[in-house]
């Protein structure tokens, strides 16, 4: 019987590791499906059309006029509101025709009741005049599920697949041929004037839905950046400690900080950040005509040797040293006083904490260089996943579900937003301290369904949280400006395999290193195999890519 | 005079010393599988602010609270897939054990049609199994995606349990069998009021192998279950037990209040009681056939 072959993910989902479940999952499932691709990826293939070219696919820009944000986002970093404004309605009645349909989104968390049994469900499919039935799978074994619908073919009628999947998947631009809707037609250029609440999402992230030079998935635009440092804003004050600006600073602070015999250590693990500190590239650099990628960088061997350093002082938690998964919680409890973690984990880590500690205080730590100057902040990917519809839909049904999907797309301060993302005032959701909160109906039956339906713009809202939106907002807009140049920003593309397998053993390897099982002078070596191994095909294979986008 | 019975040295009954090594040792060995449980238990049941305290698990209890048990079974979806979960456990091993009987019993008459190619296609099974997606694409062919049928036949017989099974059957001297069919007896009857009423021990084992099986399983309602209210339990705690590491799109979906409560630890704990709980209780009821049943099917194979 077929088991789930990889442990559960923790920290990951991005592309790090979700790279690293790149060669279970082709080991598990792929080996059936590379049967049929024996050239494997190319360069170009469909992956990506030029930029030129994308923009005759994308729907064009009609930005949604809501309720003006407090603070507004500079060069694509979130908006901020510092209240809930008062909402608007952006969509009027249901525009559905009464149709049924299915839809497969991942979920991370508990199912909620289904249909029949679900008062939000039943407020939103008549908000739509349609009826949406979910299929939710988990969102860690969703790749599973995936591959075998893919493979026989019967997909839902609506499909969320996260994007991070996307790669993971054998061939996913012949699938995507074969089984999704071209939405080209339906929504590229004026077309999309149907769907205003389509219309207000970034032409970026358009583009990363298109496959095969259609316009195939719909995307939700992601904020820039996924992962940084927290810190546990109340014990520094309490302890008077200073906020570090430069690497050196951060080791100081660290051993200020540490007190084993106290039951308190300074750091949990940063591996993904510190490299960001140094000023490796997220991926490629390209310089002097070839790329040089990360792990060969001086920045990135620096960033090891100072992680050694942290380590070998003894200042990271021994249950993080010792590859735990618990930092959260060690957070929260004050055993630890720094980790890396998503930025979004603040507000969990608020509702989990707040009400039994009220001045827990959480944050995200100043952006800064290791030695004073720029860092090297890693954008994410412009969309963070697509919605597609099932190919074989008559066109007045795709036609039915775009304005679901519009519906879904209702951004922050519309009455739409608050009815897919919250329910009905007064039964599944009241405002306590200027914000809503679910009620007991409303945690049962309200899920984050709707939100995997569509995307929309995320702002900074979350002003039910102490000292939040303003240094959050002040944060991003500070972040922004050391944005990393990437050569391959906004282009898709599918890895090769021996690249993409050779990730999860390298990672091993400096893992090993900066947790003193290896010397950090083996750097090299572990580097000369990454190269061997698949490192130098990827080189060859994106610098082609480079090539047929015209920016070499 | 009497002479000492005469006995080797390894069958000396331990000095004080050896007696009171072997309770320490068997009392650290009891500890060691003890204290994950009442760790586990006690976290389920400590309050949040306890979790919070202790930094993750709890060994030291400060305040016992329901409200995990409570939220784990509030909106009736785990109730319903505990219903499911036992339907599809107690057809389940039925199934299985009708299927794996008549197999292994047939198998084990060296007279019985092709029996030899039989067994060797089964034997063949414990060296390649079919991939994911195969399995898959057979099971959607037949129609049983969204059916209850997908958790239990793509399962059913376990080329182990029958290889074992027809171990213990061929371990059945032929002459009882041969003197029933002089008295006119058929293979059913041979097989229902012979071979199973010496077997009940090995059938017991066997089913409580199925059984626990079709209990733990998930990875098919993964593959084959769309409609979540078909989900067996296993399934649906999963969910809960992921949320906590999830973070669907860590940059822009925030969990804060939208969807429920991120399960804290007390949830992940509780539910790791709930899933215990039916494993736990059947246990000791097939114990005593336990190893008797493994042993003579591993000896006589």
């Amino acid at each position: 019987m077929p088991r789930d072959p990889r442990p559960r993910p923790l920290l990951d989902r991005r592309r790090f590791l979700g790279l690293a479940g790149a060669g279970t999952a082709a080991a598990a499932t792929g080996g059936l499906l590379a049967g049929c691709a024996p050239d494997g990826p190319r360069p170009g293939a469909g992956s990506a059309a030029a930029a030129d070219r994308l923009d005759d696919l994308i729907p064009r820009y009609i930005p949604f006029e809501g309720p003006a944000p407090d603070i507004p986002g500079v060069d694509g970093a979130p908006d901020a509101y510092t209240s809930f404004p008062r909402m608007i309605d952006a969509i009027g009645g249901p525009r559905g025709s009464g149709g049924s349909y299915t839809a497969m989104t991942p979920l991370w968390g508990p199912v909620p009741p289904g249909l029949g049994d679900n008062s939000h469900y039943d407020l939103m499919n008549r908000e739509f005049g349609t009826t949406v039935e979910f299929n939710f799978q988990d969102g860690n074994t969703i790749i599973d599920k995936l591959n075998a619908v893919i493979a026989g073919g019967d997909v839902a009628d609506v499909t969320m697949i996260p994007d991070w999947l996307v790669g993971l998947i054998p061939n996913f631009d012949r699938a995507a041929d074969r089984l999704f809707a071209d939405l080209t037609p339906l929504l590229a250029g004026d077309a999309v004037e149907p769907y205003p609440m389509l219309a207000n999402l970034a032409g970026d992230a358009w583009k990363w839905g298109v496959f095969n030079e259609r316009l195939q998935g719909v995307p939700w635009p992601s904020n820039p950046f996924a992962e940084w440092f927290l810190y546990r804003a109340d014990l520094f004050a309490e302890l008077d400690l200073p906020l570090p600006t430069t690497a050196d600073e951060f080791l100081a602070v660290g051993e200020e900080i540490n007190d084993p015999d106290g039951n308190r250590w300074a750091f949990g693990d940063f591996y993904r950040v510190m490299r960001q500190v140094f000023g490796a590239p997220r991926e490629w650099r390209y310089a002097e005509g070839r790329l040089v990628h990360q792990v060969e960088t001086p920045e990135f061997a620096a960033s090891v040797e100072f992680l050694r350093r942290v380590y070998d002082a003894g200042l990271v938690h021994p249950d993080i040293a010792a590859g735990g998964t618990n930092n959260k919680e060690l957070l929260n409890s004050g055993r630890i006083l720094v980790d890396q973690d998503a930025v979004s984990a603040i507000t969990e880590a608020y509702q989990a904490v707040l009400a039994d500690d009220p001045g827990f205080r959480l944050a995200l730590l100043p952006v800064f260089g290791h030695d004073g100057g720029a860092p090297d902040m890693h954008r994410n990917s412009p969309s963070e996943h697509c919605v597609f519809l099932r190919k074989d839909l008559a066109e007045d049904a795709q036609r039915e579900l775009l304005t679901v999907l519009d519906y879904c797309a209702a951004p922050f301060g519309t009455e739409e937003y608050m009815n897919y993302r919250y329910g009905t005032e007064g039964e599944h959701y009241e405002f306590r301290d200027g914000a809503p909160q679910l009620t007991e109906l409303g945690q049962q039956e309200v899920g984050n369904g709707y939100l995997f339906l569509s995307g929309r713009p995320s702002p900074i809202v979350e002003s039910q949280y102490p000292d939040y939106v303003e240094p959050r907002a002040a944060w991003f807009n500070d972040a922004i400006r050391y944005s990393g140049e990437d050569p391959f920003q906004g282009i898709r593309i599918q890895r090769p395999d021996a690249y993409a397998s050779v990730e999860t053993p390298t990672t091993d390897k400096v893992m090993d290193i900066i947790r003193g099982r290896r010397e950090v002078r083996e750097l090299e070596d572990v580097v000369g195999e990454w190269r061997r191994d698949g490192g130098d095909e990827g080189r060859a294979f994106f610098e082609q890519v480079l090539q047929d986008h015209g920016r070499d | 005079m009497t002479t000492p019975h005469p006995r080797p040295v390894w069958a000396e009954p331990p000095g004080p010393a050896g007696r009171a090594g072997k309770a320490a040792a068997l009392t650290a060995i009891a500890a060691v599988v003890l204290l994950p449980i009442y760790v586990v238990v006690l976290t389920s049941l400590s309050p949040a602010s306890a979790v919070t305290a202790a930094g993750g698990l709890v060994v030291v209890p400060r305040g016992i609270s329901f409200a995990a048990y409570a939220e784990l079974f509030a909106g009736g979806v785990v109730t319903r897939a505990v219903l499911v979960s036992l339907g599809v456990t107690a057809v389940g091993t039925l199934v299985s054990l009708a299927a794996t009987v008549l197999a292994a019993y047939g198998l084990s008459r060296p007279t019985s049609l092709w029996h030899r190619p039989l067994l060797f296609a089964v034997l063949l099974t414990f060296l390649f199994t079919p991939g994911m997606i195969p399995l898959y694409l057979l099971v959607s062919s037949v129609g049983l995606i969204d059916s209850y049928w997908a958790l239990i036949l793509p399962t059913a017989v376990s080329a182990f349990n029958l290889v074992v099974m027809r171990a213990f059957f061929m371990s059945i001297p032929a002459e009882i069998g041969d003197s029933a069919r002089a008295d006119g007896a058929g293979e059913w009857t041979i097989l229902a009021r012979l071979v199973l009423p010496m077997s009940k021990g090995v059938t017991a084992v066997i089913g409580l192998f199925y059984a626990v099986g079709y209990w733990n399983a998930f990875f098919n309602a993964i593959l084959y279950i769309n409609d979540n209210r078909m989900w067996p339990l296993q399934l649906i705690l999963r969910q809960y037990v992921q949320q906590g590491g999830s973070l669907t799109s860590a940059s822009v979906v925030d969990t804060s209040a939208s969807a429920a409560l991120p399960p804290n630890l007390a949830i992940q704990m509780a539910i790791v009681v709930v899933a215990l709980v039916p494993v736990t209780f059947v246990y000791p009821l097939v114990q005593r056939h336990f190893t008797k049943g493994v042993v003579i099917g591993a000896v006589k194979g």
